[in-house]
């Protein structure tokens, strides 16, 4: 039984680092209906710049790095949406999918060519200790993470439900033209959902670095893929949904390596993912209202 | 077609027949091949992708059970290549079935997510099915093709792919100007409005699947006897978004438009080799500032280019199968 709460607390642990992810892929779709492939690729920027330029070339210390280069991410996820996206707005949404693969690969090469294809380690900046409880282990940084992922979803979901920004966040995914038309402008809150949605991602690649010790240029793609999964099944561009989907791949993935076959634990909490879709084909919490439909 | 777009086949078909016989250095006959493969594979995906307006991110994974397919049926079974080169397909179309029915229920970004789902699971079986496909290592010692005992070499190899690529743009071209094609244009552009009308859109939705992958499957079995060697890293996600880079860049639902896109982007890399690390860098950078480029005020260069390219190639981009976009 202790067991079973071990992995599955490291699942959601690994959950909340794919919701976190997941939600920039969801927050990009709800204004521009379009899936962002650079989403991971710019958090594997953000925790570079953390690992490698803020800490160890200016040799900041590690609080101060994290808040500066998650305040860099954001800004660099606004200047791409501004350079490559704004000219697309009109654009058929292949073109605009296109362009962010190119991003992405430009990203990843860039980062593979100026800090190597090797793994960075990442410091240890939570001291390592240990709490016990019901049989099961936990890790200090596992409970930071936890802490920190849930304090920044239901900030998020404050957000969006309580703040004039969030008004016009909603109704700039509800209707373009119309929020237009109304006064609301649209180029600022798509750029403060690609500045946000960056700084999410950010933040969930930092936390990967810290969960697993080392960053790597392909990060952003791994982590990536599975953070879109989540946010598709969840729902996309609903944003319970990329929690509730984040949290589920990281708890299957972890359940069913440790139970079923530690080489097929992806392969198995892909298969489950597909099946979800086969039964709930616009994810769990999607709808078959506008937004999806537009798919 | 006219007495004029044949002259220009031939004419076309002619001049890349005899390229093996001008070009004597090998480096430029393997890019050539490689080319034609991605010719043969970004067609093939623009039977699922651009005629049937369905999205597939898992092409490279087909690929893969195509060249698996061949490698084992030749080194267990002790097959010759051209028995593999259908039966790679064969098997790939099966797979590509599996694939093709969760369409029926499952559209746009979801549909892609399955095929995302479906290429990590295959590619982790390549990788933990040890008995099989002996993992990680992968599957070296596949014997050549050869003809009438004698070894195809580069030039076999570049003739083979030039067949496939021509067999799979034929079938394009054949499709789409079928009723078959006008089905599928049908489900692409409005489903609900076809099957009011009267279109199987299951059934022509697994259909391009099916087809589809078969190519792929072909491809892959070509590719393995070619390459001699097949392991899980030749056929990875990055090469299934490369592929449908390719069909998008160049115009899905074109008939020509997937063979510039793969051009393009086959070359690219390897025209920009003198910038070593960044070279795919700068690919990224012209896949970026191509669909800006021809998003913003290059639209009508674009179309000049594409009309006067229609009136010089074979077919002719003329015969575009629907609107862009």
């Amino acid at each position: 039984m202790s067991t079973v709460l071990q992995h599955t607390i490291n699942g959601l642990t690994l959950g909340t680092i794919y919701a976190l992810m997941a939600l920039g892929y969801s927050m990009v779709y709800g204004v521009l209906y379009f899936i962002n492939f650079a989403h991971g690729d710019v958090a594997m920027v953000g925790a570079y710049l953390w690992v490698v330029v803020l800490m160890g070339k200016m040799g900041l210390p590690s609080g101060l790095a994290i808040l500066l280069s998650l305040i860099l991410t954001a800004f660099i996820g606004i200047m791409i949406d501004r350079i490559v996206y704004v000219p697309l707005r009109r654009a058929p949404r292949l073109a605009m999918i296109i362009s962010s693969l190119g991003v992405s690969m430009i990203l990843s090469t860039g980062a593979e060519v100026v800090f190597g294809v090797f793994q960075q380690p990442v410091p240890a900046i939570i001291p390592n200790k240990i709490f016990r409880f019901g049989g099961a282990v936990m890790n200090l940084h596992h409970l930071i993470i936890l802490l920190v992922s849930l304090v920044l979803m239901v900030g998020l979901q404050l957000l969006v439900y309580r703040t004039k920004m969030g008004v016009a966040l909603r109704a700039v995914s509800f209707s373009r033209e119309t929020a237009g038309v109304m006064g609301i402008d649209t180029d600022k809150v798509t750029s403060f959902a690609f500045g946000l949605g960056s700084l999410l991602g950010a933040v969930a690649a930092i936390m990967v670095g810290i969960y697993y010790g080392s960053i790597y240029p392909t990060m952003g793609a791994t982590i990536g893929i599975k953070a879109f999964t989540a946010a598709v099944v969840g729902g996309i561009g609903n944003i319970p949904g990329a929690m509730l989907g984040g949290l589920l791949l990281g708890v299957l993935e972890s359940l069913a390596g440790a139970y079923i076959s530690s080489g097929y634990r992806n392969a198995i909490a892909f298969s489950a993912l597909v099946i979800v879709l086969l039964f709930r084909p616009f994810g769990l919490l999607g709808s078959t209202g506008r937004g999806v439909d537009r798919a | 077609m006219t007495s004029k777009r044949w002259q220009a086949t031939a004419l076309a078909a002619a001049g890349l027949l005899g390229v093996p016989l001008v070009v004597g250095n090998p480096y430029i006959l393997h890019v050539g091949i490689f080319l034609l493969m991605y010719v043969a594979l970004s067609s093939s995906l623009n039977i699922v992708l651009g005629l049937a307006g369905q999205p597939s991110l898992a092409h490279a994974t087909f690929l893969g059970v195509g060249a698996y397919a061949a490698a084992l049926a030749a080194l267990r079974l002790h097959w010759p290549y051209w028995v593999n080169l259908g039966f790679g397909g064969v098997t790939a179309a099966l797979l590509g079935l599996i694939v093709g029915l969760p369409s029926v229920r499952v559209r746009g970004h979801h549909l892609a997510i399955v095929t995302i789902g479906f290429a990590q699971i295959v590619r982790l079986i390549e990788i933990n099915w040890d008995r099989l496909t002996s993992g990680p290592m992968g599957l070296p010692g596949i014997p050549t093709a050869t003809i009438a005992s004698r070894p195809f070499g580069r030039i076999g190899f570049y003739y083979l792919f030039l067949l496939i690529a021509g067999a799979t743009l034929f079938v394009v071209n054949r499709i789409s100007r079928s009723r078959i094609g006008r089905a599928l244009a049908a489900v692409r552009d409005d489903e609900m409005a076809a099957e009011a009308l009267g279109v199987d859109t299951r059934y022509y939705k697994v259909y391009a699947f099916v087809i589809s992958t078969f190519w792929a499957g072909v491809c892959g079995a070509a590719y393995a006897h070619y390459m001699t060697f097949v392991s899980p890293d030749s056929f990875t996600q990055a090469d299934s978004t490369t592929i449908l880079c390719m069909v998008i860049l160049g115009g899905s639902g074109t008939l020509f438009g997937p063979v510039i896109g793969a051009s393009v982007l086959a070359l690219a890399p390897e025209l920009l080799r003198f910038a070593s690390g960044y070279r795919y860098m700068l690919v990224g950078l012209v896949m970026v500032v191509a669909v800006i480029a021809r998003q913003s005020g290059f639209d009508r260069l674009w179309k000049r280019t594409a009309a006067m390219l229609g009136r010089l190639l074979p077919f002719g981009l003329r015969g575009r199968l629907h609107r862009n976009g």
